[in-house]
C-alpha cells in the first residue's frame, strides 16, 4: 500500500515536471525503422541471440525481436542496433 | 569517419563459440567494450572489436567458458607490422615527404596579372631588385610591404595585391590609364610662340585664334616659314607700328603635304623550303640548370628551333622548380627563285599598306597616292608620292623686336 502510494507520488512528480520518462523509470526505447532496423536504448543485456530472434533484458521486461537474418550492427552500454528482416517484437513480463 | 578511425587504431574480427556466449557479450558491454557487426552463424558468433580491447577480454573468455579466435586483422597497425622490415621503403617515404615539404617553402612561380602599360619584365626586374625571384624562401616575402613598395615605385599603379598561394606568387596590378600629362603641358607654355611649318606644304585652311596669320589658304610654304606669328602689331591711326604684343599663337591649320615613297623588291629571293624532317628533343631542367635526357646533336645544316617549356606542378598552385622542355627542330633548305611581277606587286602593296597605316596613325588623312612600278637590273622599284592632308605647324619661340622709335616721338607729342 505504502509502496503503491510512493510510486504514484513519483509518477506525479515526473508528469508534472515533464521529466524524461526513460531516465526516470529506466524504460527502454525501441525505434523501428521500416522492417529493417531496430534501435533499442536503455537495456541491461542480451539473453539470447541467434539469426531468428534476439532476446533482450530491459529493466522490468524482457523484449524479443523476431525476424530473419538478424544481425547486431553495433552494441554498446546504452544502445544497440539490430538490422535484418523484422517479423515481430514481443514483450514478456 | 568512424570507419577511418577504426582503421587507424586497428581492429580484429573474431569468432566466438562455447557455453555462455550471451554472458560474454554482457560482460563486454559492462566493461565498455565496443562491439559491432555482430553476426550469428549456427553455433558461432562473429564480430569486430578494437585491437586495444582484444587484449582485455581474456578473463571474460575464461569466465564464460567460451573459446575465441581471430578471423581477420584489419587496420593500420597490422599494415605497419607487416612492412616492419622494409626500412628502405620507410626511409624513401619520409625522404619524399620531406622533399615535397622542402619545395613548398620556396616561391617557384611568379605571375603578374592586370598590367597593360607596364611590361611584365619591368615588374620582374623590380621584384628582382627587391630580392624576390623564383627560388626565394616564402617566409622572406612580405606581401603587404611589397604591395606598398610597388605602389611607390610605379607611380601609375593605383592598386596592387600580392598573394602567395602554394608556391605561386601572384601580383595583381591595376594601372591608372588616364595620365595627367596634357594639363601640365598647357601650364608650361605661356611664353610667346610662333607656329612655323616643318615641311613643304600647301595651306588649305587656316583659322587663327590668337596671333597674326602670315599665310592664307592656297599659299605654298617652305620649311621653316612662319605661319602664325605670336607678335601682334599695334598700329596707330596712320597705320604705323606703335607697339608689339606677344602671345602664344594658336590656330587650326590644315595643309596638303606630300610624302615620297619608295620600295624595292628584289628579283631574286630565297625561299625556305621545309624538307619535312623533324626532330624532337625533350630535356629536363631544375630551375635554370639542365639535368638530362636530350638527344643526339642536330645534324641539320639549317633548321628552325621551337621551344616549349612547361613547369611541373603537383596541385593547381603547387609549382615545382622542375621544367620539361620540348625542342622541335625543323630542317629547311634555302632555294633561290625568280620573283614574278605579280608577286612583287603583292609584296609592294603590303609594304605600302604598312607605310600608309603608319601615316594614318600620326593623324594624317590620305587623299591621293601615286605609285609607279619600274624594273631595274636586279630589282623591281616602286616609287611615288602620297598626298595627304594634315594638321600642320610646330611651335617656335617668337623673335622679340624692339619697339620702333616713332613710339617715343608720339609719346612726346601727346605730352
Amino acid at each position: 500500500m505504502k509502496k503503491k502510494r510512493l510510486k504514484s507520488v513519483k509518477q506525479n512528480v515526473v508528469e508534472s515536471l515533464e521529466l524524461p520518462k526513460d531516465l526516470m523509470y529506466g524504460m527502454s526505447i525501441v525505434t523501428v525503422t521500416g522492417r529493417r532496423e531496430v534501435l533499442i536504448e536503455n537495456y541491461k543485456g542480451i539473453l539470447e541471440y541467434n539469426e531468428e530472434y534476439i532476446k533482450i533484458q530491459a529493466k522490468n521486461a524482457k523484449l524479443t525481436v523476431y525476424g530473419k537474418q538478424l544481425k547486431i550492427e553495433y552494441y554498446t552500454n546504452e544502445d544497440m542496433k539490430v538490422v535484418g528482416f523484422v517479423k515481430s517484437i514481443e514483450y514478456e513480463a | 569517419m568512424t570507419a577511418l578511425l577504426r582503421y587507424l587504431s586497428g581492429y580484429v574480427r573474431v569468432e566466438l563459440t562455447g557455453y555462455a556466449t550471451e554472458r560474454f557479450f554482457n560482460l563486454c558491454t559492462n566493461h565498455n567494450i565496443y562491439i559491432w557487426d555482430l553476426d550469428h552463424r549456427e553455433d558461432t558468433y562473429e564480430f569486430s572489436m578494437k585491437l586495444k580491447d582484444f587484449f582485455t577480454i581474456r578473463p571474460f573468455v575464461k569466465k564464460t567458458k567460451t573459446s575465441i579466435h581471430v578471423v581477420k586483422k584489419c587496420g593500420f597497425p597490422f599494415l605497419l607490422y607487416r612492412y616492419r622490415k622494409r626500412k628502405l621503403f620507410l626511409f624513401g617515404f619520409l625522404l619524399g615527404i620531406s622533399i615535397v615539404y622542402g619545395f613548398s617553402c620556396y616561391v617557384w612561380n611568379i605571375q603578374i596579372c592586370g598590367n597593360s602599360a607596364l611590361s611584365e619584365d619591368t615588374i620582374y626586374r623590380y621584384l628582382e631588385e627587391e630580392k624576390i625571384h623564383v627560388g626565394t624562401a616564402k617566409r622572406e616575402v612580405d606581401c603587404e610591404k611589397l604591395e606598398s613598395l610597388i605602389r611607390q615605385h610605379f607611380s601609375n599603379v593605383i592598386w596592387t595585391s600580392v598573394r602567395l598561394e602554394g608556391t605561386k606568387l601572384t601580383v595583381d596590378v591595376k594601372e591608372n590609364l588616364i595620365t595627367a600629362e596634357p594639363d601640365e603641358k598647357e601650364e608650361e607654355e605661356e611664353s610667346a610662340k610662333d607656329i612655323v611649318s616643318d615641311k613643304k606644304a600647301t595651306i588649305l585652311q587656316i583659322i587663327t585664334r590668337s596671333g597674326t596669320p602670315q599665310v592664307k589658304a592656297g599659299d605654298k610654304v617652305k620649311k621653316g616659314a612662319i605661319l602664325v606669328s605670336g607678335r601682334i602689331d599695334i598700329l596707330n591711326d596712320a597705320k604705323e607700328v606703335v607697339d608689339y604684343r606677344y602671345c602664344k599663337a594658336d590656330a587650326d591649320i590644315l595643309a596638303r603635304t606630300s610624302y615620297p615613297y619608295e620600295t624595292r623588291v628584289s628579283k631574286k629571293a630565297q625561299k625556305k623550303v621545309y624538307t619535312g624532317k623533324e626532330k624532337v628533343h625533350y630535356s629536363f631542367w631544375y630551375h635554370r640548370k639542365y639535368i638530362g635526357f636530350s638527344g643526339r646533336k642536330i645534324s641539320y645544316r639549317l633548321y628552325e628551333k621551337e621551344t616549349e617549356k612547361v613547369q611541373l606542378r603537383i596541385f593547381k598552385n603547387f609549382y615545382l622548380p622542375f621544367y620539361l622542355q620540348k625542342d622541335t627542330y625543323k630542317e629547311y633548305q634555302l632555294k633561290e627563285y625568280e620573283v614574278k611581277k605579280a608577286e612583287a606587286k603583292a609584296e609592294a602593296a603590303k609594304d605600302l599598306d604598312l607605310f600608309l597605316s603608319k601615316l594614318e596613325e600620326k593623324g594624317l588623312q590620305i587623299t591621293e597616292k601615286n605609285v609607279m612600278m619600274s624594273t631595274e637590273k636586279n630589282d623591281y622599284v616602286f616609287q611615288g608620292t602620297i598626298l595627304t592632308e594634315e594638321k600642320f605647324g610646330v611651335y617656335q619661340d617668337t623673335e622679340v623686336l624692339e619697339v620702333p622709335k616713332e613710339e617715343g616721338i608720339a609719346e612726346n607729342e601727346s605730352e
